[in-house]
């Protein structure tokens, strides 16, 4: 097996030798400029080829090795009435609390997106696969929408479950306002599980007025940034001996 | 004799005041999005049916609004950008991959293009997680290259592609070889430039496609300076709420690059749809 693999090593070092000397033959009496035309002309295909190669390959290294991407925190915010987006007053008044360098990294806040999954067909939109994709990569670590909302998505099992250890600070701090609901999954558990916190007296209503009436934040399921959302809800609930993150 | 010529005149007038009528509903929303771009919002949200045009003038700077909040000359950019590398990366991935399913001879061909196949039957959102976790990984989010990550390769194309090259008949394949043509020489000189109307119709609905992707400029470009027209019309409709003029005015000025590229391109998109028998 090694053997025959030698062989052909060979064969085609062979074959790359023989090209390379039939094409110094041809170009040896020609000119720099001739000989440059010569190659163009003939592997004008492999040298475009090879170029895009390489700086594509350059590129994604310098992305990899030097480019600092991520997000300090990722907020859906589904069916606002107001904008609560990137740049609104939300945005600008939660950075300077958090302390956040959006030069750093980034604070997403996306408030225009609209699925309910409490209606029929109310999930049938690229807003919700949207909110899929990025709960499922992790990214996401806050969603906030109605209650009737919130529950069917928490049953889905897509919002994390808040009575597990590593939300214990939330529990302590906001287990009064829990939200429950039974999992769809009933080998996860068939007794109701807190998945979302009412946050309907929090500055997202009164202040910010991107909702009327109910509104519940419920965390993403794969978040790695429970201090940012415990930032976040400190901010919103007015929590005035809150620590902002950055500071403390 | 004159009877006849007549009845076929009458069917003909007819013929004509029914597509003229056809082409006056399809142009209905246009004109009411251009309209409601031009009026106040109360105007806008009036359902009076006779408030057709605007009562209280022109109301032009509400394209000057909506240029000014949202960077326009950005948007369109990113979207020229993401369907100019699009078009050129699925064109070219598609006719080297088709002319190999549809000349060459390899092992475990029907296979691989069964998979190809498949790829067509599956739902595109199904791919939706698995790329975006690949493009965040690369640290590719709010890129162009993010952009046009799901549009490198593209199974409609090869399959487009591999029908074009199986239609050519195999002499011109044949007398290339015998002047002494390899593979690449006969597949980049012989028959790449016989499947140009292939490539054109793929071209079109590669970039028809592209421009009104919404869900994937969505999650891979939150920044502002790098999301594309579609998914900014979208964060607009949060902005603006019941703004009717001002949202009307920003999709205005959101299809304005699809009507030039159909102007100038129109015969090709005829062709196209024609040549693959599908649909925008």
């Amino acid at each position: 097996m090694k053997r025959e693999r030698q062989e052909k090593e060979q064969t085609l070092r062979g074959k790359l030798a023989a090209w390379y000397r039939a094409e110094m033959k041809k170009t040896a009496y020609m000119t720099g400029r001739e000989r440059a035309a010569y190659v163009i002309h003939y592997y004008w295909i492999w040298i475009l080829g090879i170029s895009c190669a390489f700086i594509f390959l350059v590129y994604v290294l310098y992305r990899l090795l030097f480019v600092n991407t991520g997000y300090w925190f990722y907020a859906i915010y589904a069916n606002t009435m107001e904008n609560g987006g990137y740049r609104s007053a939300l945005w600008y008044d939660f950075t300077e609390y958090a302390g956040f360098d959006p030069k750093e990294k980034q604070i997403e806040m996306n408030a225009a997106s609209w699925f309910d999954p409490s209606v029929r067909g109310g999930t049938m939109n690229s807003y919700f696969q949207a909110f899929v994709a990025v709960t499922e990569a992790g990214d996401l670590d806050v969603l906030t929408m109605g209650k009737d909302g919130i529950v069917k998505i928490g049953e889905s099992g897509r919002l994390a479950d808040l009575s597990t250890p590593e939300y214990s600070v939330f529990r302590e701090k906001y287990g009064d306002r829990f939200i429950y609901c039974t999992p769809i999954d009933e080998e996860y558990s068939t007794e109701p599980v807190p998945i979302a916190i009412d946050v309907s007296d929090s500055l997202l209503v009164t202040k910010y007025h991107l909702y009327e009436g109910d509104c519940c934040l419920g965390i993403g399921e794969y978040t790695k940034r429970a201090d940012a959302v415990e930032t976040f809800l400190e901010f919103i609930l007015g929590d005035e001996n809150a620590v902002p993150a950055g500071t403390g | 004799m004159e009877g006849a010529e007549r009845r076929a005149r009458q069917r003909k007038i007819i013929m004509h005041i029914i597509l003229v009528i056809m082409s006056f509903i399809m142009l209905v929303p246009f004109a009411w999005m251009i309209l409601t771009a031009l009026k106040t919002k109360g105007e806008a949200i009036s359902v009076n049916p006779f408030y057709i045009l605007p009562h209280a003038g022109w109301h032009w700077e509400n394209f000057g609004t909506v240029w000014k909040s949202y960077n326009f000359v950005v948007l369109y950019k990113n979207t020229l950008l993401l369907i100019f590398f699009r078009v050129v990366c699925a064109c070219l991935t598609a006719t080297m991959a088709g002319y190999a399913f549809g000349r060459l001879k390899f092992p475990g061909k029907k296979f691989l293009f069964t998979l190809v196949l498949i790829q067509m039957m599956i739902p595109a959102q199904i791919f939706i997680i698995p790329q975006y976790l690949m493009v965040s990984k690369m640290k590719m989010l709010n890129t162009t290259f993010g952009l046009v990550f799901p549009g490198l390769v593209t199974a409609f194309g090869t399959y487009l592609l591999k029908t074009g090259y199986e239609g050519l008949p195999k002499d011109l394949e044949e007398a290339a070889m015998i002047d002494g043509c390899n593979v690449g020489q006969r597949f980049l000189k012989i028959m790449m430039p016989l499947t140009r109307s292939s490539m054109i119709s793929l071209g079109i609905f590669t970039a028809v496609f592209a421009f009104k992707d919404l869900m994937w400029p969505m999650i891979v470009c939150t920044n502002a300076q790098t999301t594309t027209l579609s998914a900014g019309l979208a964060k607009m409709q949060g902005q603006y709420g019941s703004e009717y003029p001002t949202m009307m005015a920003a999709a205005t000025l959101a299809v304005l690059p699809m009507i030039i590229i159909y102007v100038i391109f129109q015969k090709q998109f005829v062709e196209g749809i024609a040549t693959s028998g599908g649909k925008l």
